[in-house]
């Protein structure tokens, strides 16, 4: 199973907890159109259920999304991965992992898990084919250990996706 | 970077015991005005007379004059304070940078602090400085 880094399990520190908290309502009252946010009583990992869009390759998919928010959230950005089995998506890993720069290098704290969650099924949206990225098998393998794609050095290039 | 409100009000009711009215009143015509001695003789009292007068009361209130209302980082209202503070006001000022975007100052001093380049506005995504 996919794990999270040691720096997102611990605690929530107070800022995060609050801002969570207003999301969650704000979710409630306003849900993402083609999400719908699992009910647990887990604050800190969020299960989403992402709907592909009709009229693009992955209409009729279902796909669970997992976010996991860090203890100084909004200030640093959540671990968002599907769960396996992961769309086939070239810039999504067989492992789950999302190549997608809002998640690393391009995270600010104005943005949302709502946010994310239409960046993502925008991503998903305007692919025009269906498969895995070109290095997958090699990332995939150097992340056996549980590693988390928020310590991979990402190198992103292709801005049609 | 405050908005003032001020608000006035007018009113209220004051007793005054300079002048009198005459209670039960004597049902008798034109003008008369007893003498003490009268008064006591017909069982007449001289009643307090309630005057309506102008006074004027103000409170006054302020808010952010920002263009939001909630901070874009901590999602509270500018109104209030960031989740670390307990009162809002002077102990938890906003700040504006260049690009206009206001924060309260511990929320973007900590996305400041965090980055360790140049960190760029949580909104706009410009290089954030503090406005001069």
């Amino acid at each position: 199973m996919t794990s999270s880094s040691a720096a997102s399990r611990k605690a929530l520190s107070k800022i995060a907890c609050n801002r969570l908290q207003k999301e969650l309502v704000e979710w409630q009252v306003n849900p993402p159109a083609g999400f719908k946010h699992k009910v647990t009583d887990n604050l800190q990992r969020w299960v989403i259920e992402v709907n592909g869009a009709s009229g693009t390759l992955y209409a009729n998919e279902t796909y669970q999304l997992q976010v996991d928010f860090p203890e100084h959230y909004p200030m640093e950005a959540p671990q968002v991965i599907f769960i396996p089995p992961a769309p086939l998506h070239p810039h999504i890993y067989s492992n789950g992992h999302i190549c997608l720069d809002i998640l690393y290098d391009s995270w600010s704290p104005a943005m949302t898990a709502s946010s994310i969650c239409i960046s993502i099924l925008s991503m998903l949206s305007s692919s025009t084919v269906k498969q895995r990225p070109a290095d997958n098998d090699r990332y995939v393998k150097n992340c056996r250990n549980g590693r988390s794609p928020k310590e991979t050095r990402w190198w992103f290039h292709d801005d049609k996706v | 970077m405050f908005k003032f409100v001020a608000l006035v009000w007018f009113g209220g009711l004051s007793v005054s015991q300079e002048r009198g009215v005459l209670y039960p009143s004597p049902k008798l015509p034109g003008l008369w005005n007893p003498t003490s001695d009268e008064r006591r003789r017909l069982g007449l009292r001289l009643l307090p007379l309630l005057r309506f007068c102008p006074r004027w009361h103000a409170v006054a209130s302020w808010t952010w004059d920002a263009q939001d209302e909630t901070c874009g980082i901590c999602r509270m209202a500018f109104d209030g304070c960031c989740p670390d503070c307990k009162l809002p006001g002077d102990d938890c000022p906003l700040i504006w940078g260049a690009c206009n975007h206001a924060f309260h100052l511990h929320c973007i001093l900590k996305w400041v602090n965090s980055q360790t380049s140049q960190a760029h506005c949580p909104m706009c995504r410009r290089e954030w400085q503090f406005k001069g």
